[in-house]
């Protein structure tokens, strides 16, 4: 048997994982999962395999939707009417943005109350809006830079630039996934890649079967959606033929060779495998859905991407991320009226829908619902830049002082608003919550203590937050 | 069980439970905030430490400051540290700025009441004195150990392992068989299996001498350096890529190079020392062969980090300190290392060393120089086209920058009078607050200065009015402008308006200069003098050129870097078309800058000088600065220097590694004290004292460690093994392995027939569909999107330096063997070798396939199991019924029904989501002509037209639906195309011409015969230029449809045949997996 063969052997265990555990709490809590003292010593362990957290967690699976662009929210969820009184004229604060911004520029939407709670919100998410009584609203997020790259790096892996494990990474790193048949962090994004990639989603010096899987939703059909699916050459009843043989031909090959924990879990990996080829067709088959959930989510790429999160959520695929799609669709520095109003009819009803469906199915209770971009926008118009845009203004540049990201389900209170941004919705003055705060109360929801879910790496252990985070209680039903 | 619990106690062991737990919360809550809030001034890298506190080691938090101890361990209430953070005392509030969140005061109090516990000072304490790190003790023979069953020792390294076996009361594996030992060693020194002749062989050859001379004939096989510099490459973390690339742009024209030196290097053996110099500093080892220049891809290959050259550098400092040192130093670079003796100021003065380099304008050739092919001269005129749009772009932009600049001149002055005195952190605000760009306000300031210096007359009044504090201008300034002479045209333009702040004088000022920026010179000095405020090398607003990147917008770098991009991405096409190659060198720059530590980090924030010397534990300090150039060359030497405890180690503990599995050290790229501590320490010492002695010899390495009793022993299980040593860390046995993804598939293209064994060369596509049978070695590597095959089979990530490769088990790597068209292919390439066909019997095929792909006869059971398996009625495949629809090319002749389609050439070749006539266009037969699901574009030959040809599954009467569209851009060219429906019965049944333009293509009524065929032909016309266009006709016999978008496919793959499965099980086998 030889070592590093073994991902996760005990002694890996023991030196690489700080999950937050002392050595011994680690053994009694994986012990239950059969993680670890069901498997004897130096025994392959399936890095997928479903584990308990060490502290008790309100959240199971995270749902996490990309608005990636940055979506505005003094258009959104944020509603400034000072913008107005100050319309057309310089607001008092000045904070550096990327480009030249000038005067106050008011959200060309208007904001309503909604449900019991009132909270406002754009009409452009008016179906959101419907579901502002399940929302925790965060208006006072913060990030560091106002670049794309390193606030994509920021909101989906804790450090601007250096690589580092993303988020979904780090959860199906410390809970596998309860799914065998399906990968267990899946990246749902159509038409192309957002800015930065893969490095939003990827693994980096965690093992690789903790990276996403990224699905490319335009595509219906299961061969391009997860390659090597499913070939063209052979019948699922020969195939079945031809796995019972190899079966049969590893049994003799093993009796000579005992004790082969890796050796078990290939023979293993490929039951799972054929397996989760009809998994994975159930999984991605939206015509199962009936025609009153079809209706909800309403048409459209949108509403087929949440269709289908949904279904993994369900098939309890650990980590779904969303994007709207390629590039960076919400950067509006021009035209907000236009770019915001039409990319907000795109997934307004999808999203609402989704948020309803696992409601009813009684799944927002143990999902953590995360929404949001990389950054906000400013409350003042972008200048033309000479030589740079296209000359117009009415869009907003990127705001990383303070932005909206609304959280809902597992564990968090509902209906509230925390945190607020100043009187023109530049910088969050009251309540701030950092990305590293947000990572650190997900962690905690999903039963981590961010300081000690650590991954031993060249000499250093690693966390999501860095040297840095607080749990914001205050989020915390 | 009770094992486990010892294992446990052990792991506890090592510090008192308690106060270990102590100093993780230091090391989690205290330390980080010390280090971010404290250190700036409280540590000995601050630039001036306060109070005569330092904070950054135990010892000087223990001693306390100017005021005395600042805490009380245990007493938080009387430790000035608390009073000074609670900003309770008005004379002591600490730190300075934003106070500390209360949180965080009452973890400080915490940790003083539980006893203030510290970790011991690695770095400051034992800097002098003799190193406690067992790794960086040199290493010495030691006496070789006795041990009883000298019988079963074969050299020296079985002396070392025997001993410590029998002290645990264990003992060695029998020898591997013949068979398992040339497998084992085969893929160990080439990554390939053994052929079913070298197995027969060597298990023939019954003379003593037969595995050494196995052992010599694959350590000269040009297949070593393959394996062994793929090996290197994990380390060195190689790719072909700068970062995620969504475009061409990013990939580097020339890694290959890099590549390849290394594979030529181990193939030749070149002392490992040697290996290290040149990957370090070709470029400056005096008499170096130019070819060593390639291996400085070692330090320009890493990733690139665009905007923040820091991180850049950090990469190269980690590759170089884990990779040759097997420290941690990347570790020092916000403070000085936690456990290893690597102070912060060490880490700067490697980032001085790697910082101090670039890219060599011109990358040198390695190879004598050739003319351009014409290939190669079209691709050099391209470049030389995008070289110039570069240039005319800067050019334009920058005379535009000047131009909007001269209207800001009086905010320049305003903002630069006000920027003195300011610090760097300010001044970054005034520009950001006032929307200035901040290089052009460094030109304004110095030109300002210098005119106060030089008291010119043109700037006397302004720094007359400059000298007024701003509240009492307005009733100062008249008795000023009235004492002050000035140049006379400055005099009569101030005179002109009332002034009464220094914005109005500036204001003046501007206005007065516009008037004298005009390209001629006045030929008259007082207004020549102003002319060269705004013209000239020595104006503050006239930039030169070459400073446009300081000057440019945003917008500006964005467009910049688009047609850079562009450049790049033609430049690796012209280097994977053959460009002869080139070294991706790295040179000094010609004046090193110094280098300072970043407190924390932040290279906005500098400290002290770090000038560039070698690690202080291994004997650096700044008595023994590096004076040479970036100080690279001297880097390399201290690296390789024989009196160098780590180097020759870490490479031989690699060695080891990839021989067995796991290191004596099982943390290869980390020797420090948080790293595991040698299995066999006297051993690894004995391995690194003979490699040095032999040479650095690898090759000599390698036979020593396979010629050893230990690598021969078998990979059995055995109980008492297994309960006493669960991990094998004593190699009671030899460690079974599972093939890594680059030998799996080698493998099977290898068993196969079909590998293709050229060493070295441009990269391949691992996607590419059918499959490149090149080594997967020489796959394109991009970084941050790895092909999902590579990735799924755990390849080490090229982000960073990966120490080793996991090994996990997933079930996408199950689906690629289920699933993928790779393995079908070479199944059936398997069942198409000729001896196979050949063999007569079902039996001889069975036994033919075992000895090929496992080396060795089939057992009766598997024999049995084969037979039953493939002599049985194959069912029926579920492969979709043929589709009607052909593509390809052709030619239409004649008119009317006499019309016919004269030729007809399927396209061979299905690329993504295309049909055309070879892998690469224009293809010899077809040309450019490609057809899509919606449309296409006719090659330029008339028997080059494009046909979609639906041969009629029915007899019956067809009505053909569909728009034939061609499009013109804002200036048309070109002349359309012409569509024709063809019948292969009643010849030509309607055609159109479209140009910019659109038709509808119905026909209604078409009575066919099953088997005939109907054409949908278009072709180029006279012109053919611009003729791409959209066609997908809808078919429909009563309720049948085709249609042609829907339809739309590549080639249907084709089934399995039942031996091709059951070649398929054997590719699947754990056999074929796993070496013993």
């Amino acid at each position: 048997m030889k070592l590093r063969d073994l991902f996760l052997t005990r002694r890996e265990m023991l030196s690489r994982c700080g999950m937050g555990m002392g050595l011994v709490a680690l053994r009694s809590t994986l012990g239950d999962t059969g993680c670890l003292l069901a498997a004897p010593v130096g025994q392959a362990v399936n890095p997928l395999a479903p584990k308990q957290p060490p502290l008790p967690a309100k959240a199971k699976r995270v749902l996490h939707l990309f608005m990636n662009g940055g979506a505005s929210h003094v258009d959104t969820f944020d509603p400034k009417p000072s913008l107005a009184k100050f319309a057309g004229k310089p607001i008092p604060i000045t904070l550096k943005t990327e480009r030249r911004t000038g005067a106050a520029f008011p959200s060309p939407f208007t904001f309503r109350k909604f449900g019991q709670s009132g909270i406002e919100v754009s009409e452009i998410f008016a179906n959101v809006g419907g579901c502002v009584d399940d929302l925790c609203i965060v208006r006072s997020m913060q990030t560091d830079i106002p670049n794309h790259e390193p606030s994509l790096m920021m909101m989906n892996c804790g450090e601007v630039r250096q690589i580092r494990p993303s988020f979904g990474s780090w959860v199906t790193y410390g809970l596998g996934s309860e799914n065998q048949n399906l990968p267990g962090f899946i990246v749902l994004c159509p038409d192309g890649l957002p800015t930065q990639g893969n490095q939003n989603w990827r693994s980096a010096f965690l093992p690789g079967a903790y990276q996403a899987t990224r699905i490319d939703t335009r595509e219906t059909q299961i061969e391009k959606l997860i390659e090597n699916i499913r070939n063209g050459f052979t019948t699922t009843a020969e195939q079945r033929r031809q796995l019972d043989l190899l079966a049969e031909l590893n049994r003799g090959y093993q009796e000579r060779r005992q004790n082969d924990a890796l050796m078990e879990a290939r023979v293993q990996s490929f039951e799972l495998a054929y397996r989760m080829q009809m998994e994975a067709d159930d999984a991605f088959d939206l015509s199962k859905e009936p025609e009153h959930i079809q209706k909800m989510y309403g048409e459209g790429l949108q509403a087929r991407q949440m269709m289908i999160a949904r279904r993994l959520l369900e098939r309890g695929v650990r980590f779904v991320q969303v994007w709207h799609g390629a590039g960076q669709p919400w950067d509006s520095h021009d035209d907000i009226r236009a770019n915001h109003g039409r990319l907000a009819r795109e997934c307004d009803q999808p999203i609402a829908a989704l948020i309803k469906d696992l409601k009813q199915r009684g799944m927002l209770e143990d999902t953590l619902v995360i929404w949001g971009g990389e950054f906000g926008r400013t409350p003042t118009v972008e200048l033309p830049d000479l030589g740079a845009n296209s000359g117009m203004s009415n869009g907003r540049d990127h705001n990383p002082y303070g932005f909206t990201t609304w959280l809902a389900g597992a564990g968090l209170k509902k209906g509230i608003v925390y945190g607020a941004t100043d009187e023109f919705g530049f910088a969050a003055v009251e309540n701030k919550v950092h990305v590293h705060d947000l990572h650190a109360t997900l962690l905690y929801l999903l039963g981590f203590d961010h300081e000690k879910f650590t991954y031993r790496y060249a000499g250093r252990d690693f966390r999501l937050t860095d040297v840095h985070g607080q749990v914001v209680h205050d989020l915390l039903a | 069980m009770l094992f486990q619990l010892g294992m446990l106690a052990a792991a506890i062991a090592i510090r008192a439970p308690a106060q270990n737990a102590a100093i993780d919360r230091f090391e989690t809550n205290i330390r980080p905030v010390l280090v971010s809030r404290c250190y700036p001034c409280h540590s000995q890298s601050a630039p001036a430490p306060q109070g005569g506190l330092l904070l950054d080691s135990a010892q000087g938090i223990r001693r306390g400051g100017n005021s005395g101890p600042v805490l009380r361990p245990g007493d938080p209430e009387h430790s000035l540290l608390i009073r000074a953070i609670r900003r309770t005392d008005e004379k002591l509030k600490m730190p300075p700025g934003e106070p500390l969140p209360s949180e965080v005061v009452a973890e400080f109090e915490l940790w003083i009441r539980e006893g203030a516990s510290l970790p011991p000072d690695p770095a400051t304490i034992e800097k002098r004195q003799q190193p406690s790190l067992w790794s960086l003790k040199k290493p010495e023979l030691a006496t070789l150990p006795a041990v009883k069953g000298q019988g079963w020792v074969r050299n020296d390294i079985d002396r070392f392992i025997l001993s410590r076996l029998e002290a645990s009361g264990l003992g060695p594996a029998p020898e591997a068989d013949k068979r398992t030992l040339i497998r084992r060693a085969t893929y160990d020194l080439t990554g390939l299996p053994p052929t079913a002749q070298e197995v027969d062989q060597f298990v023939d050859d019954a003379s003593p001498r037969a595995y050494a001379r196995l052992i010599d004939r694959l350590l000269a096989s040009p297949h070593y350096g393959e394996r062994w510099g793929r090996h290197w490459l994990d380390v060195a973390r190689y790719a072909d890529s700068v970062n995620d690339s969504v475009n061409a742009g990013q990939r580097y024209p020339w890694s290959y190079t890099y590549r390849d030196w290394v594979i030529g290097a181990l193939n030749e053996d070149l002392p490992y020392d040697r290996f290290v110099l040149y990957q370090l500093a070709a470029d400056r080892v005096p008499h170096a062969e130019p070819r060593h220049l390639a291996a400085l891809g070692f330090l320009s290959l890493g990733r690139d980090f665009p905007g923040s050259p820091a991180e850049t550098v950090d990469d190269r400092i980690d590759a170089a300190a884990r990779g040759f040192l097997g420290l941690t130093v990347a570790c020092a670079r916000c403070h000085d290392h936690k456990y290893d003796p690597i102070p912060s100021a060490d880490y700067y003065s490697f980032y001085s060393i790697f910082s101090n380099i670039r890219q060599p304008k011109e990358l040198p050739l390695l190879g004598k120089p050739v003319g351009l092919s014409p290939k190669q001269a079209v691709y050099q005129e391209r470049l030389d086209h995008i070289e110039q749009v570069y240039q005319e772009y800067r050019s334009r932009r920058h005379a535009e920058m000047v131009a909007f600049f001269k209207t800001q001149m009086a905010d320049y002055m305003v903002a630069a009078h006000d920027a003195e005195g300011l610090g760097n952190p300010e001044i970054e605000e005034l520009v950001r607050d006032r929307q200035l760009n901040r290089h052009l306000l460094a030109r304004w300031r110095k030109y300002l200065r210098e005119s106060k210096e030089a008291d010119e007359p043109v700037f006397r009044l302004w720094h007359a009015g400059a000298a007024i504090p701003a509240k009492e201008f307005a009733t100062r300034w008249p008795a000023t402008r009235r004492s002050v002479k000035g140049a006379s045209l400055v005099e009569a333009a101030v005179d002109e308006k009332p002034i009464v702040s220094l914005r109005d004088l500036a204001k003046a000022y501007a206005a007065l200069l516009e008037k004298y920026d005009r390209p001629e010179p006045f030929g008259q000095a007082d207004a020549d003098q102003l002319r060269a405020v705004v013209r000239g090398p020595k104006s503050p607003v006239d930039v030169p050129v070459e400073e446009f990147d300081l000057i440019c917008s945003e917008g500006d770098n964005n467009n910049m870097r688009s047609i850079q991009v562009r450049y790049n991405a033609m430049l690796a096409q012209a280097a994977y078309d053959g460009a002869p190659p080139r070294a991706m060198a790295v040179e000094d720059l010609p004046n090193p800058l110094p280098t300072h530590v970043f407190l924390r980090g932040n290279p906005n924030n500098p400290g002290a000088l770090a000038p560039p010397h070698f690690l202080t534990c291994l004997g650096g300090s700044e008595e023994k600065v590096f004076r040479d150039g970036s100080g690279r060359l001297e880097l390399a030497r201290a690296i390789i220097d024989p009196e160098n405890p780590l180097t020759a180690r870490v490479i031989v503990n690699r060695v080891w590694m990839e021989h067995f599995g796991f290191g004596l050290v099982r943390t290869p790229s980390d020797f420090g004290l948080r790293g595991d501590r040698p299995t066999h320490p006297e051993l690894l010492d004995y391995l690194a004292v003979t490699f040095m002695q032999s040479g650095w010899s690898l090759k000599k390495l390698h036979r020593l460690i396979m010629t050893s009793a230990t690598y021969r022993q078998a990979s059995d299980d055995n109980e008492a093994g297994r309960k006493i040593d669960p991990e094998n860390q004593l190699l009671w046995r030899m460690n079974r392995r599972r093939l890594e993804i680059e030998s799996l598939r080698d493998s099977m293209l290898a068993v196969a027939l079909r590998l293709d064994l050229t060493v070295g060369g441009v990269p391949f596509s691992l996607t590419a569909q059918p499959s490149v049978p090149r080594r997967s070695l020489y796959g394109f590597i991009e970084r941050g999107s790895i092909p999902n095959l590579l990735s799924a089979f755990d390849f080490a990530s090229p982000d960073q330096h990966a120490p080793m490769r996991y090994v996990t088990t997933v079930p996408q790597q199950a689906l690629f063997f289920l699933n993928s068209p790779f393995v079908a292919e070479q199944s059936r390439a398997m069942v198409a070798r000729p001896e196979f066909v050949a063999a007569p019997t079902p039996s001889e095929k069975i036994r033919y396939l075992y000895r090929w792909m496992f080396g060795r006869e089939p057992a009766n059971s598997e024999m049995q199991a084969g037979l039953k398996f493939v002599l049985r009625d194959a069912e029926p495949g579920d492969r979709a019924s043929a589709s009607p629809w052909q593509y390809g090319t052709g030619e239409f002749r004649g008119t009317g029904d006499t019309g016919r389609v004269e030729s007809f050439t399927p396209f061979t070749v299905f690329v993504s989501d295309r049909w055309q006539g070879g892998s690469v266009l224009p293809a010899s037969r077809s040309g450019k002509a490609v057809l899509r699901a919606t449309g296409g574009e006719p090659g330029e030959q008339p028997d080059q037209a494009v046909i979609r040809r639906w041969v009629s599954p029915v007899s019956g009467t067809l009505d053909i639906e569909g728009t034939l569209q061609h499009a013109q851009p804002a200036v048309p060219y070109g002349d359309g195309v012409r569509g024709r429906i063809v019948s292969s019965r009643q010849g030509e049944l309607a055609s159109w011409w479209v140009n910019g333009s659109t038709a509808e293509t119905k026909l209604t009524g078409i009575k066919v015969e099953r088997g005939e065929t109907i054409s949908f032909v278009v072709d180029a016309r006279l012109d053919p230029e611009n003729d791409a266009f959209a066609w997908a006709p809808v078919i429909k016999c009563g309720e049948r449809t085709w249609s042609a978008k829907k339809d739309f496919a590549g080639p249907p793959p084709e089934p399995l045949s039942l031996w091709a499965r059951y070649a398929q099980v054997l590719f699947e086998t754990n056999e074929f997996s796993f070496v013993d």
